[in-house]
Protein backbone atom coordinates (compact mmCIF):
# COMPACT_ATOMS: atom_id res chain seq x y z
CA UNK A 1 0.00 0.00 0.00
CA UNK A 2 1.38 3.12 -0.64
CA UNK A 3 1.62 5.92 1.34
CA UNK A 4 -1.30 8.32 -0.60
CA UNK A 5 -3.23 5.22 -0.47
CA UNK A 6 -2.49 5.02 3.81
CA UNK A 7 -3.67 8.39 3.87
CA UNK A 8 -6.66 7.75 1.74
CA UNK A 9 -7.56 5.12 4.15
CA UNK A 10 -7.30 6.98 7.62
CA UNK A 11 -9.00 10.23 5.48
CA UNK A 12 -12.37 7.54 5.04
CA UNK A 13 -11.74 6.32 8.24
CA UNK A 14 -12.02 9.76 9.97
CA UNK A 15 -14.98 10.31 12.58
CA UNK A 16 -18.31 11.76 11.12
CA UNK A 17 -21.34 12.70 12.82
CA UNK A 18 -24.63 14.57 10.55
CA UNK A 19 -25.49 16.68 14.04
CA UNK A 20 -22.10 17.99 13.89
CA UNK A 21 -22.41 18.84 10.05
CA UNK A 22 -25.53 20.40 10.37
CA UNK A 23 -24.88 22.43 12.75
CA UNK A 24 -21.50 24.14 10.69
CA UNK A 25 -24.16 24.88 7.95
CA UNK A 26 -26.44 26.22 10.37
CA UNK A 27 -23.26 28.11 12.04
CA UNK A 28 -22.49 29.81 8.41
CA UNK A 29 -26.29 30.56 7.73
CA UNK A 30 -26.87 32.11 11.02
CA UNK A 31 -22.93 33.92 11.17
CA UNK A 32 -23.90 35.37 7.18
CA UNK A 33 -27.26 36.69 8.22
CA UNK A 34 -26.18 38.17 11.74
CA UNK A 35 -23.84 40.13 9.88
CA UNK A 36 -24.55 40.67 6.52
CA UNK A 37 -28.18 40.69 6.43
CA UNK A 38 -29.14 43.13 9.26
CA UNK A 39 -28.83 46.52 10.94
CA UNK A 40 -25.70 44.99 12.50
CA UNK A 41 -22.94 47.16 11.02
CA UNK A 42 -19.75 48.36 11.85
CA UNK A 43 -20.30 51.06 9.85
CA UNK A 44 -22.21 52.33 12.30
CA UNK A 45 -19.69 53.67 14.93
CA UNK A 46 -18.15 55.44 12.00
CA UNK A 47 -21.21 58.30 11.76
CA UNK A 48 -20.56 61.86 12.23
CA UNK A 49 -22.58 62.02 15.26
CA UNK A 50 -21.35 58.99 16.92
CA UNK A 51 -17.50 59.88 16.65
CA UNK A 52 -18.84 63.33 18.26
CA UNK A 53 -20.66 61.84 20.67
CA UNK A 54 -17.26 59.17 21.27
CA UNK A 55 -14.83 61.73 21.34
CA UNK A 56 -17.19 64.14 23.73
CA UNK A 57 -17.67 61.31 26.15
CA UNK A 58 -13.71 60.70 26.68
CA UNK A 59 -12.56 63.84 26.30
CA UNK A 60 -15.25 65.74 28.36
CA UNK A 61 -17.81 63.56 29.98
CA UNK A 62 -15.82 61.17 32.10
CA UNK A 63 -13.08 63.71 33.21
CA UNK A 64 -13.82 64.60 36.65
CA UNK A 65 -14.57 68.00 37.82
CA UNK A 66 -12.09 67.78 40.55
CA UNK A 67 -10.34 71.44 41.71
CA UNK A 68 -8.43 69.60 44.84
CA UNK A 69 -6.93 67.25 42.33
CA UNK A 70 -7.85 63.65 41.57
CA UNK A 71 -7.09 61.93 44.58
CA UNK A 72 -8.93 63.94 46.52
CA UNK A 73 -12.36 63.84 44.22
CA UNK A 74 -11.72 60.20 44.12
CA UNK A 75 -11.92 59.94 48.06
CA UNK A 76 -15.12 62.35 48.84
CA UNK A 77 -16.76 59.80 45.87
CA UNK A 78 -15.58 56.30 47.91
CA UNK A 79 -17.23 58.21 50.97
CA UNK A 80 -19.84 59.40 49.65
CA UNK A 81 -21.28 55.97 47.81
CA UNK A 82 -18.40 54.01 46.67
CA UNK A 83 -17.97 51.90 49.81
CA UNK A 84 -21.41 51.68 50.38
CA UNK A 85 -21.33 49.91 46.57
CA UNK A 86 -18.81 47.82 47.03
CA UNK A 87 -19.69 45.95 50.22
CA UNK A 88 -23.66 46.05 49.49
CA UNK A 89 -22.56 43.84 46.86
CA UNK A 90 -20.48 41.67 48.36
CA UNK A 91 -22.85 41.05 50.71
CA UNK A 92 -26.12 40.57 48.50
CA UNK A 93 -23.49 37.71 46.93
CA UNK A 94 -22.55 36.39 49.70
CA UNK A 95 -25.99 35.76 51.11
CA UNK A 96 -26.62 34.49 47.60
CA UNK A 97 -24.56 32.00 47.32
CA UNK A 98 -24.71 30.83 50.93
CA UNK A 99 -28.56 29.93 49.99
CA UNK A 100 -27.56 28.60 46.77
CA UNK A 101 -24.84 26.79 48.46
CA UNK A 102 -27.22 25.09 50.61
CA UNK A 103 -30.07 24.14 48.45
CA UNK A 104 -27.90 23.37 45.83
CA UNK A 105 -26.79 20.37 48.39
CA UNK A 106 -29.92 19.42 49.41
CA UNK A 107 -30.72 18.90 45.36
CA UNK A 108 -27.41 17.43 44.51
CA UNK A 109 -28.52 14.38 46.81
CA UNK A 110 -31.82 13.98 44.42
CA UNK A 111 -30.65 14.94 41.47
CA UNK A 112 -27.72 11.98 41.06
CA UNK A 113 -28.79 9.45 39.45
CA UNK A 114 -27.39 6.41 40.82
CA UNK A 115 -25.34 7.02 44.32
CA UNK A 116 -22.62 4.57 44.04
CA UNK A 117 -24.20 2.14 42.03
CA UNK A 118 -27.41 1.40 44.51
CA UNK A 119 -30.90 2.45 43.66
CA UNK A 120 -31.26 6.41 43.27
CA UNK A 121 -34.02 8.54 44.79
CA UNK A 122 -37.24 7.97 42.62
CA UNK A 123 -37.65 11.42 42.18
CA UNK A 124 -34.02 12.22 40.90
CA UNK A 125 -35.63 12.81 37.01
CA UNK A 126 -38.06 15.28 38.86
CA UNK A 127 -35.60 17.03 40.60
CA UNK A 128 -33.21 17.07 37.46
CA UNK A 129 -36.16 18.81 35.74
CA UNK A 130 -36.30 21.32 38.32
CA UNK A 131 -32.74 22.10 38.52
CA UNK A 132 -32.51 22.66 34.61
CA UNK A 133 -35.89 25.44 35.34
CA UNK A 134 -34.53 27.36 37.88
CA UNK A 135 -31.24 28.24 36.10
CA UNK A 136 -32.81 28.72 32.60
CA UNK A 137 -34.06 32.51 33.81
CA UNK A 138 -31.52 34.84 33.88
CA UNK A 139 -31.16 36.30 37.18
CA UNK A 140 -32.17 40.12 35.70
CA UNK A 141 -35.19 38.60 34.73
CA UNK A 142 -35.79 36.90 37.99
CA UNK A 143 -35.18 39.68 40.05
CA UNK A 144 -37.16 42.04 37.62
CA UNK A 145 -40.44 40.08 38.52
CA UNK A 146 -39.54 39.55 42.43
CA UNK A 147 -38.56 43.32 42.86
CA UNK A 148 -42.75 44.09 42.19
CA UNK A 149 -43.04 41.38 45.02
CA UNK A 150 -41.06 41.93 47.72
CA UNK A 151 -40.35 46.09 46.85
CA UNK A 152 -36.67 47.40 47.02
CA UNK A 153 -35.06 45.54 49.23
CA UNK A 154 -32.00 43.39 49.09
CA UNK A 155 -34.28 40.35 49.01
CA UNK A 156 -34.94 40.05 45.38
CA UNK A 157 -31.25 40.52 43.85
CA UNK A 158 -30.67 37.65 46.84
CA UNK A 159 -33.23 34.95 45.25
CA UNK A 160 -32.73 35.74 42.08
CA UNK A 161 -29.12 34.83 42.77
CA UNK A 162 -29.77 31.67 44.56
CA UNK A 163 -32.26 30.42 42.99
CA UNK A 164 -30.46 30.10 39.34
CA UNK A 165 -27.25 29.22 41.20
CA UNK A 166 -29.15 26.68 43.39
CA UNK A 167 -30.22 25.06 40.03
CA UNK A 168 -26.57 24.90 38.94
CA UNK A 169 -24.87 23.92 42.01
CA UNK A 170 -27.72 20.84 42.36
CA UNK A 171 -26.78 20.27 39.04
CA UNK A 172 -22.76 19.87 39.33
CA UNK A 173 -23.31 18.29 42.82
CA UNK A 174 -25.65 15.55 41.62
CA UNK A 175 -22.36 14.92 39.12
CA UNK A 176 -20.14 14.97 41.79
CA UNK A 177 -22.32 12.06 43.84
CA UNK A 178 -23.08 9.84 40.74
CA UNK A 179 -18.39 10.22 40.37
CA UNK A 180 -18.18 9.39 44.18
CA UNK A 181 -16.36 5.95 44.65
CA UNK A 182 -19.04 2.93 44.86
CA UNK A 183 -17.22 0.83 47.37
CA UNK A 184 -17.74 2.65 50.38
CA UNK A 185 -20.94 3.78 49.80
CA UNK A 186 -21.78 -0.07 48.79
CA UNK A 187 -20.44 -1.34 52.24
CA UNK A 188 -22.69 0.96 54.37
CA UNK A 189 -25.76 -0.45 52.50
CA UNK A 190 -24.65 -3.55 53.11
CA UNK A 191 -24.04 -2.86 56.87
CA UNK A 192 -27.94 -2.16 56.30
CA UNK A 193 -27.36 1.77 56.78
CA UNK A 194 -30.63 4.10 56.02
CA UNK A 195 -30.31 6.44 52.92
CA UNK A 196 -30.11 9.62 55.33
CA UNK A 197 -27.36 8.11 56.98
CA UNK A 198 -25.69 6.91 53.84
CA UNK A 199 -26.10 10.75 52.53
CA UNK A 200 -24.68 12.84 55.97
CA UNK A 201 -21.55 10.10 56.70
CA UNK A 202 -20.82 9.06 53.49
CA UNK A 203 -21.65 11.13 50.67
CA UNK A 204 -21.39 14.17 51.87
CA UNK A 205 -17.41 13.82 53.84
CA UNK A 206 -16.73 12.55 50.28
CA UNK A 207 -18.19 14.68 48.39
CA UNK A 208 -17.82 17.72 50.28
CA UNK A 209 -14.72 19.15 48.90
CA UNK A 210 -15.09 18.56 45.54
CA UNK A 211 -18.86 20.57 45.73
CA UNK A 212 -16.91 23.38 47.29
CA UNK A 213 -14.75 23.70 44.17
CA UNK A 214 -18.37 24.46 42.27
CA UNK A 215 -19.38 26.32 44.75
CA UNK A 216 -16.23 29.21 44.76
CA UNK A 217 -16.45 29.09 41.04
CA UNK A 218 -20.17 30.06 41.47
CA UNK A 219 -19.24 32.55 43.96
CA UNK A 220 -17.21 34.37 41.08
CA UNK A 221 -20.14 34.72 39.11
CA UNK A 222 -22.39 35.74 41.30
CA UNK A 223 -20.31 38.59 42.49
CA UNK A 224 -20.58 39.53 38.75
CA UNK A 225 -24.42 39.12 38.13
CA UNK A 226 -24.55 41.36 41.77
CA UNK A 227 -22.90 44.55 40.48
CA UNK A 228 -25.64 44.66 37.79
CA UNK A 229 -28.58 43.46 39.56
CA UNK A 230 -28.50 47.23 41.26
CA UNK A 231 -30.14 48.77 37.86
CA UNK A 232 -33.14 47.59 38.79
CA UNK A 233 -33.55 49.86 41.81
CA UNK A 234 -31.79 47.52 44.51
CA UNK A 235 -28.98 48.76 46.53
CA UNK A 236 -25.81 47.42 45.07
CA UNK A 237 -23.43 48.89 42.23
CA UNK A 238 -25.88 48.87 39.85
CA UNK A 239 -28.04 51.03 40.98
CA UNK A 240 -25.64 54.27 41.84
CA UNK A 241 -24.41 53.87 37.84
CA UNK A 242 -27.64 53.87 36.99
CA UNK A 243 -28.13 57.01 39.30
CA UNK A 244 -25.50 58.43 37.75
CA UNK A 245 -26.19 58.12 34.15
CA UNK A 246 -29.50 59.61 34.56
CA UNK A 247 -27.60 62.72 36.23
CA UNK A 248 -25.40 62.57 32.89
CA UNK A 249 -22.49 61.79 36.02
CA UNK A 250 -20.91 60.43 33.79
CA UNK A 251 -17.52 61.01 35.55
CA UNK A 252 -19.15 59.05 38.37
CA UNK A 253 -20.24 56.07 36.65
CA UNK A 254 -17.29 55.52 35.13
CA UNK A 255 -15.61 55.41 38.37
CA UNK A 256 -18.44 52.92 39.57
CA UNK A 257 -17.76 50.98 36.45
CA UNK A 258 -14.33 50.34 37.41
CA UNK A 259 -14.92 49.58 40.91
CA UNK A 260 -17.20 46.67 39.47
CA UNK A 261 -14.17 45.22 37.74
CA UNK A 262 -11.73 45.83 40.75
CA UNK A 263 -14.62 43.79 42.84
CA UNK A 264 -14.98 41.05 40.51
CA UNK A 265 -11.41 40.78 40.77
CA UNK A 266 -11.25 40.41 44.60
CA UNK A 267 -13.50 37.97 44.05
CA UNK A 268 -11.68 35.94 41.77
CA UNK A 269 -8.81 36.12 43.96
CA UNK A 270 -11.14 34.91 47.33
CA UNK A 271 -12.16 31.79 45.17
CA UNK A 272 -8.25 31.01 44.03
CA UNK A 273 -7.14 30.91 47.54
CA UNK A 274 -10.07 28.97 48.80
CA UNK A 275 -9.57 26.42 45.93
CA UNK A 276 -6.05 26.13 46.79
CA UNK A 277 -6.88 25.58 50.35
CA UNK A 278 -9.13 22.80 49.73
CA UNK A 279 -7.02 21.05 47.00
CA UNK B 1 -8.85 21.42 62.18
CA UNK B 2 -8.60 20.85 58.91
CA UNK B 3 -8.57 23.09 55.86
CA UNK B 4 -11.98 21.99 54.60
CA UNK B 5 -14.06 22.39 58.01
CA UNK B 6 -11.61 25.98 58.19
CA UNK B 7 -13.43 26.88 54.57
CA UNK B 8 -16.58 25.70 55.85
CA UNK B 9 -16.65 28.06 58.89
CA UNK B 10 -15.62 30.92 56.61
CA UNK B 11 -18.29 30.57 54.37
CA UNK B 12 -20.54 30.70 57.55
CA UNK B 13 -19.61 33.43 59.44
CA UNK B 14 -19.13 35.21 56.13
CA UNK B 15 -22.67 34.70 55.27
CA UNK B 16 -23.87 35.89 58.77
CA UNK B 17 -21.48 38.96 58.70
CA UNK B 18 -23.15 39.83 54.86
CA UNK B 19 -26.52 39.12 56.49
CA UNK B 20 -26.68 41.55 59.26
CA UNK B 21 -24.47 44.21 57.39
CA UNK B 22 -27.23 44.19 55.02
CA UNK B 23 -29.60 44.94 57.59
CA UNK B 24 -32.64 42.53 56.29
CA UNK B 25 -34.63 40.02 58.10
CA UNK B 26 -36.20 36.63 56.78
CA UNK B 27 -39.48 37.86 58.08
CA UNK B 28 -39.69 40.38 54.66
CA UNK B 29 -39.82 37.09 52.75
CA UNK B 30 -43.21 37.07 53.11
CA UNK B 31 -45.15 39.37 51.07
CA UNK B 32 -47.67 42.00 52.50
CA UNK B 33 -49.86 44.13 51.21
CA UNK B 34 -49.94 44.86 46.95
CA UNK B 35 -46.99 41.98 46.79
CA UNK B 36 -49.51 39.57 48.18
CA UNK B 37 -51.94 40.72 44.85
CA UNK B 38 -49.40 40.81 42.47
CA UNK B 39 -48.04 37.03 43.44
CA UNK B 40 -52.05 36.21 42.80
CA UNK B 41 -52.15 37.71 39.67
CA UNK B 42 -49.32 36.74 37.99
CA UNK B 43 -49.21 32.93 38.96
CA UNK B 44 -53.07 33.18 37.68
CA UNK B 45 -51.96 34.01 34.72
CA UNK B 46 -49.62 31.67 34.20
CA UNK B 47 -51.94 29.03 32.71
CA UNK B 48 -53.06 31.02 30.30
CA UNK B 49 -50.60 32.51 28.22
CA UNK B 50 -51.35 35.00 25.71
CA UNK B 51 -49.41 35.57 22.99
CA UNK B 52 -49.02 38.02 19.79
CA UNK B 53 -47.17 35.88 17.49
CA UNK B 54 -45.66 38.16 15.39
CA UNK B 55 -43.81 40.12 18.50
CA UNK B 56 -42.37 37.05 19.82
CA UNK B 57 -41.05 35.88 16.92
CA UNK B 58 -39.44 39.25 16.05
CA UNK B 59 -38.42 39.25 19.42
CA UNK B 60 -37.15 36.01 19.35
CA UNK B 61 -35.56 36.48 15.82
CA UNK B 62 -33.52 39.35 17.19
CA UNK B 63 -32.30 37.90 20.36
CA UNK B 64 -30.83 35.21 18.24
CA UNK B 65 -29.25 37.77 15.34
CA UNK B 66 -27.92 39.66 18.35
CA UNK B 67 -26.19 36.38 20.16
CA UNK B 68 -24.87 35.07 17.16
CA UNK B 69 -23.36 38.16 16.01
CA UNK B 70 -21.96 38.56 19.34
CA UNK B 71 -20.20 35.34 19.76
CA UNK B 72 -18.69 35.16 16.43
CA UNK B 73 -16.89 38.35 17.22
CA UNK B 74 -15.72 37.40 20.50
CA UNK B 75 -14.87 33.85 19.29
CA UNK B 76 -12.57 35.59 16.34
CA UNK B 77 -11.01 38.25 19.16
CA UNK B 78 -10.66 35.61 21.66
CA UNK B 79 -8.79 32.91 19.19
CA UNK B 80 -5.49 34.86 18.37
CA UNK B 81 -5.58 36.37 22.00
CA UNK B 82 -5.77 33.17 23.72
CA UNK B 83 -2.40 31.82 21.62
CA UNK B 84 -0.54 34.97 22.62
CA UNK B 85 -1.70 34.08 26.55
CA UNK B 86 -1.27 30.73 26.42
CA UNK B 87 1.97 29.78 28.69
CA UNK B 88 3.30 26.76 26.15
CA UNK B 89 3.13 29.35 22.97
CA UNK B 90 5.96 31.04 24.84
CA UNK B 91 7.74 28.12 26.39
CA UNK B 92 11.04 29.13 24.42
CA UNK B 93 10.86 32.37 24.82
CA UNK B 94 12.43 35.52 26.64
CA UNK B 95 11.36 37.71 28.82
CA UNK B 96 9.99 40.29 26.70
CA UNK B 97 8.09 38.07 25.54
CA UNK B 98 6.48 37.50 28.84
CA UNK B 99 5.67 40.67 29.52
CA UNK B 100 3.77 40.60 26.59
CA UNK B 101 2.25 37.75 27.60
CA UNK B 102 1.32 39.16 31.23
CA UNK B 103 -0.15 42.00 29.84
CA UNK B 104 -2.97 40.22 27.46
CA UNK B 105 -3.61 38.23 30.06
CA UNK B 106 -4.68 41.29 32.32
CA UNK B 107 -6.26 43.32 29.23
CA UNK B 108 -8.36 39.41 29.12
CA UNK B 109 -8.95 39.93 32.87
CA UNK B 110 -10.56 43.39 32.60
CA UNK B 111 -12.15 42.67 29.42
CA UNK B 112 -14.49 39.94 31.18
CA UNK B 113 -14.73 41.46 34.93
CA UNK B 114 -16.87 44.11 33.67
CA UNK B 115 -20.14 42.50 33.32
CA UNK B 116 -21.99 42.59 29.83
CA UNK B 117 -24.69 45.28 31.09
CA UNK B 118 -22.16 47.44 32.34
CA UNK B 119 -20.38 47.05 28.82
CA UNK B 120 -23.76 48.15 27.24
CA UNK B 121 -24.53 51.33 29.50
CA UNK B 122 -21.38 52.43 28.85
CA UNK B 123 -21.49 51.97 25.67
CA UNK B 124 -24.97 53.59 25.19
CA UNK B 125 -23.52 56.82 26.86
CA UNK B 126 -20.64 56.87 24.91
CA UNK B 127 -22.83 56.32 21.55
CA UNK B 128 -26.43 55.91 21.75
CA UNK B 129 -28.33 53.24 21.16
CA UNK B 130 -27.17 51.31 17.85
CA UNK B 131 -27.66 47.15 17.74
CA UNK B 132 -23.73 47.25 16.93
CA UNK B 133 -23.13 48.85 20.62
CA UNK B 134 -25.62 46.05 21.89
CA UNK B 135 -23.09 43.32 20.28
CA UNK B 136 -20.07 44.82 20.60
CA UNK B 137 -21.37 44.92 25.02
CA UNK B 138 -21.61 41.22 24.91
CA UNK B 139 -18.98 40.41 22.83
CA UNK B 140 -16.14 41.81 25.38
CA UNK B 141 -16.57 40.32 28.20
CA UNK B 142 -17.29 36.85 25.97
CA UNK B 143 -14.22 37.25 24.45
CA UNK B 144 -12.57 37.81 27.46
CA UNK B 145 -13.87 34.68 28.61
CA UNK B 146 -13.03 32.75 25.95
CA UNK B 147 -9.90 33.44 25.81
CA UNK B 148 -8.71 32.46 29.05
CA UNK B 149 -10.63 29.35 28.93
CA UNK B 150 -9.14 28.13 25.72
CA UNK B 151 -5.71 29.60 26.78
CA UNK B 152 -5.76 26.87 29.56
CA UNK B 153 -7.45 24.38 27.24
CA UNK B 154 -4.60 24.82 25.16
CA UNK B 155 -2.00 24.36 27.78
CA UNK B 156 -3.59 21.26 29.62
CA UNK B 157 -3.74 19.52 25.69
CA UNK B 158 -1.54 16.25 25.94
CA UNK B 159 2.31 16.87 24.96
CA UNK B 160 2.70 13.57 23.16
CA UNK B 161 2.35 14.69 19.33
CA UNK B 162 4.61 18.28 20.45
CA UNK B 163 7.11 15.23 21.51
CA UNK B 164 6.83 13.45 17.94
CA UNK B 165 7.28 16.38 16.29
CA UNK B 166 9.80 17.45 18.29
CA UNK B 167 11.77 14.44 17.33
CA UNK B 168 11.43 14.52 13.69
CA UNK B 169 12.93 17.86 14.02
CA UNK B 170 10.11 20.43 13.81
CA UNK B 171 10.41 24.36 14.93
CA UNK B 172 8.32 25.67 17.71
CA UNK B 173 6.00 27.03 15.49
CA UNK B 174 5.20 23.72 14.22
CA UNK B 175 5.14 22.54 17.24
CA UNK B 176 2.74 24.66 18.58
CA UNK B 177 0.59 25.08 15.58
CA UNK B 178 0.50 21.50 14.28
CA UNK B 179 0.82 19.55 17.42
CA UNK B 180 -0.74 21.45 20.01
CA UNK B 181 -3.58 23.71 18.61
CA UNK B 182 -5.20 20.91 16.84
CA UNK B 183 -6.05 18.50 19.69
CA UNK B 184 -7.38 21.66 21.38
CA UNK B 185 -10.01 22.23 18.94
CA UNK B 186 -13.00 20.07 19.43
CA UNK B 187 -12.78 21.85 23.24
CA UNK B 188 -12.72 25.09 21.74
CA UNK B 189 -15.35 24.95 19.42
CA UNK B 190 -17.53 22.62 22.39
CA UNK B 191 -17.02 25.56 25.06
CA UNK B 192 -17.83 28.17 22.63
CA UNK B 193 -21.26 26.17 22.36
CA UNK B 194 -21.81 26.74 25.35
CA UNK B 195 -20.89 30.31 25.65
CA UNK B 196 -23.60 30.73 23.03
CA UNK B 197 -25.96 29.14 24.85
CA UNK B 198 -25.00 31.90 27.46
CA UNK B 199 -24.87 34.87 25.13
CA UNK B 200 -28.57 34.05 24.18
CA UNK B 201 -29.34 34.93 27.65
CA UNK B 202 -27.33 38.05 27.85
CA UNK B 203 -29.18 38.67 24.88
CA UNK B 204 -32.39 38.58 25.94
CA UNK B 205 -31.41 40.89 29.27
CA UNK B 206 -29.97 43.37 26.96
CA UNK B 207 -33.95 44.44 26.11
CA UNK B 208 -34.37 45.78 29.63
CA UNK B 209 -32.27 48.95 28.02
CA UNK B 210 -33.98 49.08 25.37
CA UNK B 211 -33.01 46.71 22.48
CA UNK B 212 -35.71 45.19 21.16
CA UNK B 213 -34.87 41.80 22.57
CA UNK B 214 -37.16 39.28 24.54
CA UNK B 215 -36.60 41.31 27.98
CA UNK B 216 -38.05 44.57 26.37
CA UNK B 217 -40.87 43.02 25.95
CA UNK B 218 -41.03 41.10 29.13
CA UNK B 219 -40.58 44.60 30.90
CA UNK B 220 -43.08 46.26 28.90
CA UNK B 221 -45.69 44.08 29.55
CA UNK B 222 -44.86 43.52 33.11
CA UNK B 223 -45.78 47.12 33.56
CA UNK B 224 -48.22 47.69 31.73
CA UNK B 225 -49.53 44.54 34.15
CA UNK B 226 -50.38 42.79 31.15
CA UNK B 227 -49.15 39.22 32.91
CA UNK B 228 -50.37 36.63 30.37
CA UNK B 229 -48.46 38.41 27.80
CA UNK B 230 -45.43 38.64 29.97
CA UNK B 231 -45.90 34.62 31.04
CA UNK B 232 -45.87 34.15 26.55
CA UNK B 233 -42.63 35.96 26.68
CA UNK B 234 -40.90 33.93 29.52
CA UNK B 235 -42.33 30.42 28.37
CA UNK B 236 -40.46 31.89 25.31
CA UNK B 237 -37.24 32.73 26.73
CA UNK B 238 -37.44 29.50 28.59
CA UNK B 239 -38.03 27.11 25.74
CA UNK B 240 -34.99 28.79 23.72
CA UNK B 241 -32.48 28.05 26.78
CA UNK B 242 -33.68 24.55 27.34
CA UNK B 243 -33.99 23.74 23.56
CA UNK B 244 -30.41 24.90 23.14
CA UNK B 245 -29.26 23.48 25.92
CA UNK B 246 -30.48 19.97 24.85
CA UNK B 247 -29.16 20.15 21.55
CA UNK B 248 -25.18 21.43 22.68
CA UNK B 249 -25.45 18.18 25.24
CA UNK B 250 -26.15 16.12 21.77
CA UNK B 251 -23.52 18.10 20.27
CA UNK B 252 -20.94 17.78 22.91
CA UNK B 253 -21.13 14.25 23.43
CA UNK B 254 -20.55 13.44 19.28
CA UNK B 255 -17.86 15.97 19.87
CA UNK B 256 -15.36 15.34 22.41
CA UNK B 257 -14.79 12.19 22.42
Amino acid sequence: MSREQAVEQLWQRRQRSKLVRFTIVLGVIATTWAWMFSDITFADLFTEQRLKNWNRFWTKDVIPDAPNGFSAWLGEQMSAYGYKALFATLAISVVAIFIAGVSGLLLSFGAARTIGGLQPSRFSSVIRIICIVLRAIPEYVLAFLLLAIFGATAWPAILALAIHNAGILGRLGGEVVENLPSRPLQSLDALGASRSKLATNAVFPMGISRYLLYFFYRFETCVREATILGMLGVVSLGYYVVEARAHNDYDKMLLLICLGAVLVFIADVISDVARKLLQ
Amino acid sequence: MSNRARVLLSIALASLAAYLYLGISIGELLPRGTGVQIVQQFAAAALSPEANTQNILMALLVTVKYAVAAITLAFTLALPLSVIASSSFWSESGVTCHVLRWIVRSFIALMRSVHELLWAVLLLSAMGLSPISAVIAIAIPYAGTLAKVFSDIIDESSLKAEGALHSIGASRWQKFFFGRLPQAIPDILSYAFYRFECALRSSAILGFFGFPTLGYYIKLEFDNLNYAKVWAYLYVLLAMVVVVEYYSMQLRRRFVA
